[in-house]
């Protein structure tokens, strides 16, 4: 109970760490191809990103779960591929049971993506970029699959999610975790990229209201446009400072980690969603075009939903929590 | 907040949480106080002297002024664990001596000042007021017009103020008046300690829309006071009222954020309607965020005042109390005995309109969030 914050060392860590991310991953590759972060996976794979999680004796760094999130935070603002947080997650949850697996994760050699169970129960994979392995997150557990054979994606990457949906044939189960505090630092992980996108939604918004002119004054002088920008400031905050709250229960394995990071999922996807059409909205004309980047926050809030298990499963999954963890 | 920590930390803290439990189980009253009136002064005044007997006001103040000096992180423990025992809600009589005046004091007082008042506001012998709108100054407080005329080494003081909560009951008003009357907008205030019982003061309580008669209009006809009872230096009482508020914007609400913790825990309970519960799941996770973003402010800015961000923890909370009290009207319906008992939900619902008003009205929230956090321009009023 004595620590319930990031510390600042922790948080400069992960500034440094992820310092290359924005020349790496800038948001306008997606412009040209929203599915092109397998060109850069070697470059994740020498900055260690991949091997954040896993412990040291599978070639991982071995960063607390409140270093990852911070990352996971910081990829979501670039939109990185979730099959990068995904191949993080399944290096850490693979490193005891299947420590060679666990290795070729952290060394970037193999791919987890991240998948979710579709209308027809069909398994989809988001992004896969050829993954070996499917990270799916349950009702009460989180299972890693093999997969088989990916068929063709479901739509026009570019045009609907800005991500490449597979329908997928998976093998074996690879494994299965049930473990509260595991499980509750992959909604974390998820948590992070969707709070990452309701901050970059508010920057890029913010920034666009001071450049933009009408009526002879930038924007963002009118009430009627600072006042969304507050809105999204408020939903950035709060999203991000349960996703370090729980990221540090998550750490410290408290019995309320699990509360903790329902929560945060539940606010982080939805002020994602939010603060991605806010965006697109006070972009005007520009935001609705394919040439602005805005519509690719709204496009990936949606994905990180779906994966988080929609909407209803978010709502569902925060009230099956034990009210005395509550506070 | 620091990484490396003492190791026996979480030991001396689980060690306070447990103390304060126990004092709190066989101490608490578990009755809420009288909205209004002297019996409500009564109840207040009570209560805070039996928290003060058992060692439990003040926590962060300094020790020389009856304070404890322990850290933000105590702090939090004791208003978890008094949320929890079913205590008063903290938003009483008390609320402005401990969270505006006490602490606005111990950032901007003189010796003397703390000397005389802070141990009083312990000890549970005074309650205060604020004195800061005005019927013609409300969100555009800047605008005040309440005159004080500095006569040697005295104030005189004509003008009105309003909404000035348990002005009826209050020993003591933190004043925001015009000293220099040829200064316009925030130059030229000062922010005086005016003691109610001076000769030349009137108070009119005003019933709320919720029922008490606890916010009062205050006339001010040729009150003298000393210039002593300037806090934060003459002239000066923008910076000072501008500390005040930002009290009140952070870490004040500690106790009443964590007490929405709990009040949406027995909404949950009660609940068996499904789409009643989709919007309790999500302010489940919304008051677990809110409490995530007043612990942090509380412990980044360990005994200061929080700033402009303080504004964004404000405009949630109070955004987040009516959604609360809204939704429970809606699962209980207006002719159940939890909206129409005594401060019951109905209570909480009407009362809830002024969350989004007092203290600076969520709209004046936004233009701080807008130009103070975000850097936007600043356009017309």
């Amino acid at each position: 109970m004595s620590v319930l914050l990031p510390s600042r060392e922790q948080r400069e860590f992960v500034e440094d760490l992820l310092r290359p991310v924005a020349t790496l991953l800038p948001v306008s590759r997606l412009q040209k191809d929203v599915s092109s972060d397998v060109a850069s996976w070697n470059s994740l794979a020498e900055l260690g990103w991949l091997a954040a999680a896993a412990s040291e004796n599978v070639g991982g760094v071995g960063l607390s779960a409140v270093e990852c999130a911070l990352m996971s935070e910081r990829l979501g603002e670039f939109l990185a591929s979730p099959t990068v947080v995904a191949t993080i997650v399944a290096a850490r949850l693979l490193e005891a049971s299947q420590p060679e697996l666990s290795k070729t994760l952290a060394s970037g050699e193999v791919r987890a993506a991240f998948g979710f169970v579709g209308r027809d129960e069909l398994p989809i994979a988001v992004d896969p970029m050829d993954a070996a392995l499917l990270v799916v997150l349950g009702k009460n557990e989180v299972s890693i699959h093999e997969v088989q054979q990916y068929g063709a994606p479901l739509s026009e990457a570019h045009t609907l999610w800005s991500s490449s949906l597979h329908s997928c044939v998976l093998a074996k189960t690879v494994s299965t975790t049930s473990d509260p505090i595991e499980t509750a630092n992959v909604l974390v992980m998820l948590a992070a990229q969707s709070a990452g996108i309701a901050i970059a939604s508010r920057d890029t918004a913010v920034e666009y209201a001071k450049l933009r002119q009408q009526f002879g004054q930038p924007i963002g002088a009118f009430q009627a446009v600072k006042h969304q920008c507050a809105d999204m400031a408020a939903r950035a905050l709060a999203a991000f400072d349960l996703v370090c709250f729980a990221s540090v229960a998550v750490a410290e394995a408290r019995p309320d980690a699990s509360f903790l990071s329902a929560a945060a999922l539940n606010l982080a996807v939805r002020s994602a969603v939010l603060n991605a059409g806010s965006n697109i909205h006070i972009h005007g004309g520009m935001g609705f075009s394919q040439e602005c980047s805005a519509h690719h926050y709204l496009k990936r809030a949606r994905v990180l939903e779906a994966l988080a298990g929609g909407i209803s499963g978010v709502r569902q999954r925060m009230l099956a929590m034990d009210p005395r963890l509550a506070g | 907040m620091n990484a490396v920590v003492a190791p026996d930390r979480d030991a001396r803290l689980a060690a306070f949480r447990e103390e304060a439990r126990a004092w709190l189980a066989a101490n608490a009253i578990h009755e809420q106080a009288p909205s209004d009136g002297p019996a409500s002064r009564e109840f207040v005044l009570r209560w805070q002297q039996r928290q003060h007997q058992g060692g439990w006001t003040g926590l962060t103040w300094p020790k020389e002024y009856g304070g404890r000096a322990l850290s933000a992180l105590e702090q939090i423990v004791w208003f978890e664990e008094y949320a929890k025992s079913g205590a008063p809600s903290t938003h009483d009589a008390s609320f402005v001596a401990m969270n505006h005046a006490g602490p606005t004091l111990i950032a901007c007082g003189t010796a003397e000042q703390k000397e005389f008042h802070l141990p009083k506001i312990l000890r549970g012998e005074v309650i205060w007021c604020q004195g800061f709108s005005e019927p013609g100054a409300g969100s555009d407080l800047a605008s005040l017009r309440t005159s004080g005329r500095v006569l040697g080494d005295e104030i005189v003081i004509s003008g009105q103020k309003i909404w000035s909560s348990y002005a009826d009951i209050a020993d003591y008003q933190e004043l925001l008046i015009r000293t220099d009357p040829t200064s316009s907008r925030h130059h030229g205030l000062s922010w005086v300690i005016c003691p109610m019982d001076a000769p030349g003061i009137t108070v009119r309580p005003i019933r709320t829309m919720a029922g008490p008669r606890k916010f009062c209009e205050v006339f001010y006809d040729d009150v003298r006071l000393p210039v002593a009872n300037v806090v934060g230096g003459l002239h000066d009482g923008w910076r000072t009222a501008m500390s005040t508020l930002g009290f009140e914007r952070g870490t004040a609400s500690v106790a009443l954020q964590i007490r929405l913790v709990h009040k949406v825990e027995a909404l949950i309970a009660d609940c068996q309607d499904d789409v009643l519960m989709a919007r309790l799941a999500d302010l489940r996770a919304e008051v677990a965020a809110l409490r995530a973003m007043t612990y942090r402010i509380a412990l980044t800015n360990e005994g200061g005042s929080p700033g402009s961000e303080g504004s964004i923890v404000r405009l949630y909370f109070a955004e987040l109390t009516q959604r609360v009290t809204e939704a429970a009207i809606d699962l209980y319906g207006i002719s159940s005995p939890q909206v129409l008992k005594d401060h019951g939900w109905g209570y909480d619902y009407l009362d809830g309109f002024s969350e989004a008003i007092a203290g600076g009205t969520v709209e004046i929230q936004k233009n701080i969030i807008g130009e103070r956090v975000l850097g936007l321009p600043r356009g017309a009023r």
